[in-house]
């Protein structure tokens, strides 16, 4: 029975069996874009960071996509403000080494770097409060974004509810402009856990939301999860992390699964990889969004490729001759601690 | 007007009263070995050449001037016989004709049936029969129809997969017909094997283009298949058994030549098997592994109540079953996927020249994704049902016209992709209901001959499709918020479409074996298969016409030579072809919505065109036999709202594609076979530029150039296979298959991917475009047989 066992795993093999190899391409670059990756939040200045699109299928040198010296203006119809390029470098480890931090969010570190003008000075903050290598640094890339510098008698602009906001991009002879509001706040009810049997150090978190009746209003939303031993926000739901409530067209009371980012550690189960693990708060990230940012990113999230089995997915943008999005957020959170 | 049109009628009607008297000898042509109709049968006095084919029922009608005659029945395969005839009044004589060797030999040389290729009046017809299927070289030792039809011009698969693309067509533009019931997904595991258990067929037969009259609802092509009618002499067992799956198949007469039966199912034991082994695995991750498989039972019930009426009832079901769950059972996924048909026949021969045949249809094609993750679940479901009612006559009026007339009603419902997600105490429904469709077709058509030399085949159809209720149609504004709600109650209209549809076929014979043939069609197509993908998926969603969705139309003009040579041991020809398409569907640029909004406002409308050449030099009969087939064309789709409105190749165009099969036969216990395959690469959509978005932690996003303007490598293969032939008399069959699928282990592209690696933040982040070869070269054995 096991030489027959053998046989028949051999022939499933071999039959299951596919290869691949590297394909050689050769086709001519598309004319590079202004691409904008921009938000204004409810209670905080707009940001933006502006890149160009590039060819594909040469050594990816992200550094050099980035736009510098871009005239960069965000207008709510009454107060325009001037965004001001700043950069400074990335460490890969910086997400964990926050997260490890209690007292200093990205938030504050990004305060702290502002007023950098020269990669020593940002070296100096980095090594004193994170004891990052010089080697580590000089490895990881720099990171531009266009901000509002808190200068004292500039004019300020905060993210408000039902509020539109036009970006405004000159860069030389090329220009884009985008328009996005942030929308009107759709909460959630409340947050629940429920052990696994299977890893009972692990939990289900599910979302309860109500709907009213006629409840396709136009609502749109983004949800990840943060937790406090990991609070970068995860964005990773295999089911995908911007819905419309159309989705929801017919029902009232809702439960939807809340995933956190993958834990691959060994130890953890497979049914648990996505769970949450106790003695930990997990924070549902619920953002309202408008359409244009719920096209953009569905159709970000859902590009199929060139797969036998799916369409690939040409990008939604609400940017006017560009690419990328200029989203308003009304974020909400809700939590809930797992004992 | 008015009155070319009575003079018409009145010719046509009364030309037999002004000539000699006539008689009409009719009948049927059956196999001596199993009672079996036989379709395509040539009928013709011997003298004269003058004579007609039998019909898919094995039914003639031969009208002839008074006289003493001799007929002659011949059929590929089952030789001929002479019948002398004294034709003093109407006769009826039904022959068998049996399948010896010598027969088969002689019938190579019978002028008439060698002829048919050039003689008969209808372009793009190919047939193929049975033993072809199971002796050419298989992948995995499966016979497969759908894969021999891929080795004919104009016809192209997808790469390694089993779609049937036919003259630029879609898989949805097909007509696939198994005992008259049409089949909506003709694949096996995910499509890489077909629906269509060799042992129960019978007759195979394609159309490529000049789709008669009595054909409709598919721009396309039409897939005739017959299935087998049982034995009516005596009991046989045939069947096979192959590296993936075994057939078995029994067929007798219940009341010897009066009531037949046949029964065949086909399984893919090797999945089954294999998942049990797994199963029975100590490592939890291997014992959750599931293999694929499938099944097939096919069933027929022949019942002659008299030499007037006969009754036939079949049945077919499949299913494919993809099973995937985890060690402790908190994740689970199916994908049970097949169609179920059943077909009542009632055949019924009012006199010698009229022959009638009412059928009625049901058929059910489903899909599901069931899905679990914890406590989530989520049920997809899609898929039609159909309920037909087809009823058709034959009628022989003098010896110069076949006329064909006839209706069909079908009453469709769709199910067009409906979700529900539970949440332990939470079900979550999609708000996208069934629709509902009825389909009428009427039409007419005659066959006759103008002179010696013309021959015209014309006809008319006139098709009706409504969309009705009980169902709503839910308009939304541009932000999302439901706009407006319309709703039908059963029988209400939301469209209705009608189609008037000439077709036209016309044989010219310019020397005894050459001839020139033409055909004409328009085609509407009411119901349409929604595809993001080149391979057909059990997922994919069949939907209605509606008042968004027009009625897809298709026109197709061909042409072309055929010629015989060396006493029509040597066929040739070369067709040309053009086809314009309108209404085709796409999904838009952007991916489908995990909204409820209704899928057809997902859809976008253009135009289809495709034209080209094929070539065919096909050897027959001797030790050494054969095709090579070539086609050269182009197919392309302009949509407004793709590719900024500019002309794209379509996915299934292929600029070259040919075919070459050989074989050899030096003794008559062995056949060599090869077949060689080489096409254009498929074309793809490719990534060129792309962008980050994501703030620090960026995400890549890709942008796309223009659709489908890159080309995957060519696909190119060389299958060989040897058939030692065992036992082949008396109706008795045993062969063994040994086949090797990619002989030279060909690395063809099945699709392609970007593999990414590395990291954003310290630019070591690379892109790698990475073919996907699926099938290597595999070696594969089976055995078939029939006693």
């Amino acid at each position: 029975m096991n030489t027959l066992k053998i046989l028949i795993m051999l022939t499933v093999g071999a039959y299951l069996f596919s290869c691949t190899k590297e394909l050689q391409i050769d086709v001519d670059p598309l004319v590079a874009k202004i691409v904008v990756d921009g938000k204004i939040e409810i209670g905080q200045m707009p940001q933006v960071v502006l890149r160009h699109s590039a060819y594909l299928y040469d050594t990816l040198d992200i550094e050099s996509t980035y736009i510098h010296d871009a005239t960069v203006n965000v207008s709510d119809g009454t107060v325009d403000v001037q965004l001001e390029e700043i950069c400074y470098k990335l460490y890969s480890g910086l997400d964990s080494l926050l997260t490890n931090n209690d007292t200093l969010s990205q938030e504050e570190l990004f305060g702290l770097l502002i007023f950098v003008q020269t990669e020593e000075e940002m070296d100096e903050i980095y090594k004193s409060y994170y004891g990052v290598s010089a080697t580590d640094l000089e490895e990881s890339l720099f990171f531009c974004i266009y901000v509002v510098l808190p200068i004292p008698g500039a004019p300020t602009m905060f993210g408000e509810e039902g509020k539109t906001y036009t970006l405004t991009v000159q860069n030389g002879t090329e220009s884009v402009s985008a328009i996005t509001t942030i929308p009107e706040k759709f909460e959630v009810d409340s947050l629940s856990y429920t052990p696994i049997p299977e890893a009972p150090d692990y939990s289900e978190v599910f979302i309860h939301l109500t709907f009213p009746l006629n409840n396709v209003l136009g609502h749109y939303i983004q949800y990840g999860s943060e937790t406090t031993t990991n609070p970068t926000p995860y964005y990773g739901m295999r089911t995908g992390t911007v819905y419309s409530d159309a989705s929801f067209a017919g029902s009232t009371n809702l439960k939807l699964p809340l995933e956190g980012r993958k834990k691959e550690s060994e130890g953890v189960p497979i049914i648990a990889q996505r769970l949450f693990k106790s003695q930990d708060t997990v924070t549902l990230v619920w953002k309202n969004i408008d359409k244009g940012t719920y096209d953009f990113i569905f159709s970000t999230e859902n590009d199929g490729g060139s797969s036998p089995f799916s369409s690939p997915s040409f990008i939604i943008s609400n940017i006017e001759g560009g690419l990328g999005s200029w989203a308003g957020f009304n974020v909400n959170y809700a939590s809930v601690y797992i004992p | 007007m008015k009155n070319i049109l009575l003079l018409a009628m009145v010719s046509f009607f009364t030309v037999g009263l002004f000539a000699q008297e006539k008689f009409t000898i009719s009948g049927y042509v059956r196999s001596a070995s199993d009672g079996e109709d036989l379709y395509g049968a040539n009928v013709f006095e011997k003298e004269s050449l003058k004579g007609v084919s039998t019909n898919f029922y094995g039914f003639y009608s031969l009208t002839l001037p008074k006289g003493i005659y001799t007929i002659k029945f011949s059929s590929i395969g089952y030789g001929f016989k002479e019948v002398q005839v004294v034709l003093d009044a109407n006769k009826t004589v039904t022959v068998e004709l049996g399948a010896t060797d010598q027969q088969v030999k002689a019938v190579v040389v019978t002028r008439k049936k060698a002829d048919a290729n050039v003689d008969q009046v209808q372009t793009g017809v190919v047939e193929i029969d049975t033993r072809t299927v199971k002796e050419l070289p298989m992948l995995m030792g499966e016979p497969d129809v759908i894969k021999t039809l891929q080795l004919l011009p104009g016809v192209q698969g997808a790469g390694d997969g089993n779609g049937l693309y036919v003259r630029g067509g879609g898989p949805d533009q097909n007509l696939v017909l198994l005992d008259n019931a049409p089949v909506y997904n003709t694949g096996h595991l995910l499509g890489f094997f077909s629906v269509f258990n060799a042992d129960a067929v019978k007759d195979i037969k394609l159309i490529k283009g000049g789709v008669p009259a009595q054909y409709g609802g598919r721009l396309s092509s039409v897939l005739d298949v017959k299935m087998k009618e049982g034995n009516m002499k005596k009991y046989k067992f045939s069947g096979g058994i192959g590296i993936i799956s075994a057939r078995l198949t029994a067929e007798g007469p219940i009341v010897k030549d009066k009531v037949s039966f046949i029964a065949s199912g086909r399984i893919s034991y090797i999945g089954l098997i294999a998942t049990e082994v797994l199963r029975s695995n100590k490592d939890p991750q291997l014992s959750s592994l599931s293999v694929p498989w499938f099944y097939d039972i096919n069933a027929k019930l022949n019942w002659k109540i008299s030499e007037k009426d006969r009754v036939f009832v079949s049945a077919y079901t499949g299913q494919d079953i993809m099973n995937f769950s985890n060690a402790t059972g908190t994740f689970k996924l199916k994908i049970p996927y097949g169609n179920t048909l059943a077909t009542l026949r009632w055949n019924h021969l009012f006199n010698s020249k009229l022959f009638m045949s009412t059928t009625f249809v049901y058929n059910n094609y489903k899909a599901s994704l069931e899905g679990q993750f914890g406590d989530l679940s989520f049920l997809y479901n899609s898929g039609i049902e159909n309920f037909s009612l087809k009823g058709g006559l034959d009628f022989y009026p003098n010896d110069n016209h076949e006329v064909k007339f006839g209706y069909d009603y079908t009453f469709h419902n769709f199910t067009p992709g409906v979700t529900s997600f539970n949440t332990g105490d939470t079900v979550l429904e999609s708000d996208i209901t069934s629709k509902y469709g009825h389909e009428v077709g009427l039409y007419i058509q005659d066959e006759t001959d103008i002179g010696t030399r013309v021959k015209i085949n014309f006809g008319l159809r006139g098709s009706m499709f409504a969309n009705t209720g009980p169902s709503d149609r839910t308009f939304y504004k541009p932000t999302g918020e439901i706009d407006s709600v319309v709703s039908k109650t059963a029988g209400e209209s939301f469209a209705t479409y009608f189609g008037i549809e000439p077709r036209v076929n016309l044989r010219v014979k310019i020397l005894e074996d050459l001839s020139f043939k033409a055909g004409f069609n328009l085609i509407n197509q009411y119901i349409h298969l929604v595809s993001q993908s080149t391979s057909t998926l059990p997922t994919e969603i069949w939907v209605p016409s509606t008042n968004l969705v027009k009625p897809e139309i298709g026109l197709q003009a061909s042409g072309g030579f055929f010629k015989n040579w060396f006493d029509n041991t040597l066929e040739t020809s070369v067709e040309g072809y053009y086809k314009k398409m309108w209404n085709q569907i796409e999904y838009g640029n952007h991916p489908v919505s995990n909204n409820n909004t209704e899928l057809e406002d997902k859809f976008v409308f253009g135009e289809g065109e495709s034209y080209g050449a094929e070539f065919l030099i096909k050897k027959k009969g001797g030790k050494f036999n054969g095709w090579i087939g070539y086609t050269l064309s182009e197919t392309t789709r302009t949509f407004p709202d793709l590719n900024d409105g500019k002309k794209f190749k379509s996915k299934y165009d292929r600029t070259h594609d040919l075919s070459v099969v050989l074989m050899y036969s030096p003794h008559k216990k062995w056949k060599f076979n090869a077949t060689f395959i080489y096409g254009t690469g498929q074309t793809t959509t490719l990534p060129v530029n792309y962008y980050l978005t994501g703030g620090e932690n960026p995400d890549i996003v890709y942008e796309y150039g223009e659709i489908n303007s890159h080309r995957l490598p060519a696909y190119h293969r060389l299958d060989l296979g040897i058939n030692f032939i065992l036992l082949d008399k008396d109706d008795r069959y045993s062969a063994i298959n040994l086949s090797v699928f990619n002989a030279y282990n060909s690395q063809n592209p099945y699709f392609f991917y970007n593999e990414t690696s590395g990291d954003f933040t310290k630019g070591t982040f690379k892109v790698t475009p990475t073919q996907v070869t699926l099938f290597p070269i595999l070696p594969s054995i089976s055995w078939n047989f029939k006693y």
